[in-house]
């Protein structure tokens, strides 16, 4: 813990403008951030940083996500989440299907590689 | 004996407060928004960055100052990483707002993995209720969506 405060007083100088940060303050305040309860606007972030965070739990996790918020199911919907839970090579998967894989979103791809198994390499191998 | 007199280059970033901050080049370029400034030369003495305060800036320069370090082993490194996400979640999102605006990629992924751990295994009533969100969908929405991902609903915390 003690590494996480670094001294600045050497090699940089802050210089505290007119205003002081009365600005932070306030836009915290707006922000409805409750700093007693710990509470925070989670909503506040774009959604790709949403995605990002959905995309770093676990695939139960994203699908549930979907019920939280309209923004957070469009969030917990998108290719960014869902490229994470293919498989890393689907892309050559797909290449070597029979018949062409035909899907709308990353999602949509995951449940059908998952639902129905595709014929690989001119019908010889069937993918798990 | 050669003495060596290179200078050390200094950008000035100035926060949406208006603060001033003096620090290394080498330093400020690891955000790729910085970089890409001073590499289009659009950048002249004071780099503005109205999307950053200055109470997030010093938290990030003092997570830039330890990454540029070559000499912090990758044990002392990651040490460091969980160290500085042991902050408020109201932090930390102001923060992934930072790095996400200044493109610092590991510093916005530390912060998104701590805020992905907090909501592994949570209801979406609990999620809504620790994070401020509105459920904006009717019931018939609601009920809607849940049916279509039965399983992801079962075995979760208890609230």
């Amino acid at each position: 813990m003690l590494e996480a405060t670094v001294s600045f007083s050497g090699e940089m100088n802050i210089i505290v403008g007119l205003e002081g940060s009365n600005f932070w303050r306030e836009n915290a305040g707006e922000r409805g951030i409750g700093e007693e309860n710990g509470v925070s606007d989670l909503s506040s972030l774009p959604e790709s940083c949403i995605s990002e965070i959905i995309s770093l739990t676990s695939l139960t996790d994203a699908c549930r996500a979907t019920a939280i918020s309209s923004a957070f199911k469009s969030a917990a919907d998108s290719d960014t989440v869902w490229e994470k839970f293919l498989p890393s090579d689907y892309t050559e998967i797909l290449s070597r299907s029979v018949t062409p894989v035909v899907y709308s979103t990353k999602k949509e791809l995951y449940f059908r590689l998952n639902d129905t198994p595709i014929l690989l390499d001119g019908g010889n191998l069937v993918n798990q | 004996m050669a003495t060596t007199t290179t200078e050390t280059k200094m950008l000035t970033l100035c926060t949406s407060d208006k603060q001033q901050f003096q620090i290394e080049e080498t330093i400020a370029l690891q955000a790729v928004t910085i970089r890409n400034m001073v590499e289009d030369e659009c950048a002249s003495n004071v780099i503005p960055l109205p999307n950053v305060n200055s109470k997030i800036m010093i938290q990030i320069i003092e997570y830039l100052k330890k990454h540029v370090d070559s000499s912090v082993s990758k044990e002392d490194m990651e040490k460091f990483d969980s160290a500085f996400v042991e902050k408020k979640l109201s932090e930390i999102f102001d923060i992934i707002l930072a790095a996400n605006y200044l493109n610092i990629k590991n510093l916005l992924d530390i912060c998104c993995q701590r805020v992905a751990d907090v909501m592994k295994n949570k209801s979406p009533e609990w999620v809504r209720r620790t994070f401020n969100i509105v459920n904006d969908f009717t019931a018939e929405e609601e009920a809607k969506i849940r049916k279509e991902h039965e399983w992801a609903f079962e075995g979760v915390d208890e609230d």
